[in-house]
């Protein structure tokens, strides 16, 4: 495997897919969909290869590939992984295979453009998450956010046009607030060495002074907040996760607003570790209002999309919680919580997608008594409530009690409240299954049809699958996690307090 | 005194041919003119071809200098004057009487602008400027049966003469403060003298007049009216042409011959920027027309392109540049898209773009890629150009300004979307397809390709760019 280019090759084949698609008739859905689904398959193959060749033992950064791009800029197109990155490729990975799957069976319509628009999308997803260029990044940041507008504003749903609209807007507010951060610590690391680079690991070796990291962590916690989704801005999120597609939520929620954080984590904190201190504590705050407002939107919420987009903006505030402790465990378990959230809400929206495509309806009064009808599909939902809501045995269990360990030591009162937000999240996933699957049976809903063939069950089975696997053993992917956070805190904890 | 008429020879070339069409009309009845447009598209090539082979320095005693960014703007200039070329062939159905000299004229106009890139002078500056001017007044009037097209040459003409007005009286306090019409004259007394009011007022004066060429507050009220009145050509004429002369001009005189008073012109030149972004880009938001949103995008890119001026740097005049080719590019293949649908459909209303995507996929990506260059969206050129404009003007510590240009860029995404969401999210009413001929396809082919290739492969344009930014300062 030396000197094989597996992240260009990762980030490459979905684009070559693209092209190739390009050429293939309208007509020819069954190959279209082979298509997406075996270059698809393969990234997952590659990120599963990554991960395990991964050595956790050295660390750092590993399988770099670096060619200078715009010289005079000192820009490049300079890619490589750590321990955080794996974890996020191999999730993205998940994601959109199994989303490959779930529109196989819901889109129906105009089927080549949307599997080029997904695979570019996704092309984007991996290019950020291994990315060690700041201009690279920004680069394939936007080239995952411009998909998304034809892709919720073609196949979605009620009132598409609109949240498409209000998505892309706020996912490109909050890119370029955070393009003007990346540009003024360039110019200063510029400045300061006379080296002018958009190189990260050039830039991570520059020590800011402080009155300059606590100004520039401003556009870059701002800009990412954005795409988190941080109260107050987290509107778009909810509205566009409900107007989408399936397979589009599923990568939107999945993976799309794990780049925020990863944004967070990777510019913001491991650039200017001292901004970092002195602003998380009030990021932290915000992040109740996330949690706890996210989870009693949610709670209100009638229509399943809305329920699970807002209890998404929810989750993710646990994440930022996480992050904001600055310390191993709470970190460890934030970018934990980023792949089990990822993978949880995934399948939230697959199975969603499913019911609605033979009912035409998400609301949760309107289904009743369901899992006489599909068993198969009554299951997988109650799994995924159980994650959602942190029952032991999966995956969120263990990152969100790493985010509450961690937390606890640093914002007690915080921690306090937040532990709340969990049977906040408890009451509206468990009355959604109650009502959704267990109440009195309805007639009109006779004919419904369980997830049966291969096609239909395999996301499913494959994204349950992950969660338990990490439930059960999460040194798999936390000693990636670890691997990479660890170098972040020495430089963080390297800050004098003050 | 020499004049060294050899490093003429490209506008000599496009100047003979603007008299050869014009002689032909005598001998040639009334009729299709396709071949003139033929004739314009190869003498810009072949004037592009002769430019690389003329060596740098002044000729005709001082009023012409033809150095390494006169060359790049020239370059610009061909290529619009080729692809305007193009555009007019397909557009001259349109067109009833007098197709002959509309080829002539806009040779003529092409002229003036390679002169504007090459004046050292005052003088040969306001000359250069004149010719333009008439003639695109006289081609934004041509189709004189609509109504529209006459309002828009007189529009045109009467807030260019009240410009004109603006820019002599200025030239003329510029004068009377350093007794000299040469960039280079001025430069070297200004920077020795200390700065008087008198130069203030003049520069102030000469730059509020030069924002009319470019569409800026407070000279932009034209744009609108003037873009959808005139003949589509000439509208892709004034966006890609007049706006690259009007900046060549700018930097010209603000910065070789007014560099050392920066501090002079810095906040009036901030605040034409900041204006003209906002006006722009808001006034881009409720538009109905293309060619009119296109009109209030072209004042919010004279916005971007103020920014840059405003700093004053290297990068700030090589991201200039850059925009200027991207920007090119992204006009000429929208115009061109528009007038292949034109010609079909006879309107240029967004909304009658519904479902173009069916339609016809090529044209529907063009715009596509147009547009979203035109917003600053990766990986096409659009955005490496904004991004070194706004890196420009961070490095300079204009932070006001860079927000509103980000700012300003999210709105353009938004209005740009608008049309987008017209093409691939709204069902067409007509779903008959649209027919693009061969021609057409690969010439469209070739702009998109160019537009993807500046934002994927920058690093040749950009080095370009930034060398010959440096030898201005």
């Amino acid at each position: 495997m030396e000197g094989f280019p597996i992240l260009s090759v990762i980030i490459g084949l979905p684009l070559v897919a693209t092209l190739f698609l390009l050429f293939v008739k309208e007509e020819s859905v069954y190959l279209i969909r082979c298509v997406a689904a075996v270059t698809t398959f393969s990234t997952l193959i590659l990120s599963i290869i990554l991960m395990f060749k991964y050595d956790t033992a050295a660390g750092g950064f590993q399988f770099i590939e670096k060619t200078e791009w715009v010289k005079s800029m000192g820009i490049s197109y300079h890619l490589g992984v750590d321990g955080i990155s794996v974890v996020m490729i191999v999730l993205t990975a998940f994601v959109i295979f199994t989303g490959v799957f779930v529109s196989w069976v819901g889109i129906k319509t105009r089927v080549k453009e949307h599997y080029i628009l997904m695979l570019l999308l996704v092309a984007g997803v991996f290019g950020v998450f291994s990315a060690l260029d700041m201009l690279l990044f920004y680069f394939f940041y936007e080239l995952a956010v411009i998909p998304m507008y034809p892709l919720i504003g073609i196949w979605g749903s009620a009132n598409r046009e609109y949240a498409t609209m209000k998505l892309t807007l706020y996912l490109s507010f909050g890119a370029v607030f955070a393009l003007l951060g990346i540009l003024a610590i360039y110019f200063t690391a510029g400045a300061q060495t006379g080296v002018y680079t958009f190189d990260m690991l050039e830039m991570s070796a520059v020590v800011f002074d402080r009155s300059f990291q606590i100004k520039a962590f401003i556009p870059l916690i701002f800009g990412f907040g954005v795409l988190v989704p941080l109260a107050p801005f987290h509107s778009w999120s909810p509205i566009g996760h409900a107007a989408a597609p399936s397979a589009v939520s599923m990568l939107h929620a999945g993976v799309l607003m794990k780049l925020g954080a990863y944004g967070i984590i990777r510019l913001a904190m491991g650039l200017l570790p001292e901004g970092a201190v002195y602003w998380m504590p009030y990021v932290a705050g915000l992040c109740l209002i996330n949690i706890f407002y996210g989870g009693m939107v949610a709670l209100s919420r009638k229509d399943l999309k809305f329920m699970v987009g807002y209890s998404s903006s929810s989750h993710m505030g646990y994440v930022l919680l996480g992050l904001a402790t600055l310390g191993t465990v709470g970190v460890n378990g934030a970018v934990l919580l980023m792949f089990a959230h990822g993978i949880m809400t995934a399948l939230a929206f697959s199975l969603i997608g499913f019911l609605y495509d033979q009912t035409h309806t998400r609301m949760i009064y309107d289904l009743s008594g369901l899992a006489k009808k599909v068993p198969f599909l009554a299951v997988c939902f109650a799994i995924m409530a159980f994650a959602s809501s942190g029952l032991p045995g999966l995956a969120n269990f263990v990152a969100e009690l790493m985010v509450f360990i961690g937390a606890f030591k640093v914002y007690p009162i915080h921690t306090i409240i937040a532990v709340f937000g969990i049977i906040v999240t408890a009451t509206y996933m468990l009355r959604a299954v109650r009502t959704v699957f267990f109440c009195e049976p309805l007639d009109r809903w006779d004919n419904l049809r369980d997830a049966t063939t291969f096609i239909e069950r395999m996301p499913y089975v494959v994204l349950i699958a992950v969660l338990l696997l990490v439930g059960f053993y999460p040194a798999i992917v936390l000693d990636l996690i670890n691997s990479g956070v660890v170098p972040l805190m020495d430089k963080i904890n390297g800050v004098p307090l003050g | 005194m020499e004049m060294n008429v050899g490093r003429l020879i490209p506008e000599f070339i496009m100047l003979g041919g603007a008299f050869v069409l014009l002689i032909l009309e005598f001998f040639v009845p009334k009729g299709p003119r396709k071949w003139a447009g033929v004739f314009g598209m190869i003498l810009s090539v072949i004037a592009a071809v002769v430019l690389f082979s003329t060596e740098y320095g002044t000729s005709l005693s001082g009023l012409f200098v033809q150095d390494a960014i006169s060359v790049y703007f020239k370059l610009l200039f061909l290529i619009v004057t080729a692809l305007v070329f193009y555009l007019t062939i397909l557009y001259e159905r349109h067109i009833e009487n007098w197709r002959g000299e509309f080829y002539s004229l806009m040779l003529f106009c092409t002229v003036g602008f390679m002169f504007l890139s090459s004046s050292s002078d005052f003088i040969g500056f306001y000359v250069s400027l004149e010719l333009v001017a008439i003639t695109l007044y006289i081609l934004a009037a041509f189709t004189r049966e609509k109504s529209q097209s006459v309002e828009a040459g007189l529009k045109y003409i009467v807030t260019g003469a009240l410009s004109s007005g603006f820019l002599l009286y200025g030239i003329s306090f510029i004068y009377g403060t350093t007794g000299a019409t040469g960039f280079a004259d001025v430069a070297a007394l200004v920077a020795n003298n200390e700065g008087n009011g008198f130069l203030a007022i003049g520069l102030a004066l000469t730059v509020i007049g030069l924002t009319f060429k470019v569409s800026g507050v407070p000279f932009h009220v034209w744009a609108p009216d003037v873009y959808e009145g005139a003949p589509t050509p000439i509208t892709a004429l004034l966006a890609a042409g007049s706006k690259a002369a009007g900046f060549i001009v700018i930097i010209r005189i603000l910065i070789t011959a007014l560099g050392s008073v920066r501090s002079e012109w810095l906040v009036l030149v901030s605040v034409i920027s900041g204006a003209t972004l906002i006006f722009g880009n808001l006034g881009a938001m409720p538009q109905k027309n293309i060619k009119r949103m296109i009109a209030y995008a072209g004042i919010g890119s004279a916005g971007y392109l103020f920014m840059a001026v405003a700093a004053a740097s290297p990068l700030g005049v090589g991201a200039l540049m850059y925009y200027l080719s991207t920007y090119l590019f992204a006009i000429t293949g929208s115009f061109i898209a528009l007038v292949v649908f034109y010609n079909s459909e006879g309107s240029y209303t967004i909304e009658s773009l519904a479902g173009l995507a069916r339609r016809s996929p090529l044209l529907a990506i063009t715009i596509f890629i147009g547009f979203l260059s035109l917003a600053g969206v990766p990986p096409l050129g659009g955005f490496i150009a904004k991004f070194y404009i706004i890196a420009a003007a961070v490095q300079q510590g204009l932070w006001a300004l860079a927000i509103i240009g980000v700012l300003m860029a999210v709105v353009a995404m938004y209005y740009f979307l608008i049309v987008i969401r017209s093409m691939y999210l709204r069902p067409a009413v007509n779903t008959e397809k649209i027919r693009v001929d061969n021609y057409t396809r690969v010439i469209l082919y070739g702009i998109n390709a160019a537009t993807v290739i500046l934002g994927m492969y920058p690093g040749p344009l950009t080095d370009w760019v930034m060398a010959i930014a440096e030898t201005l300062f």
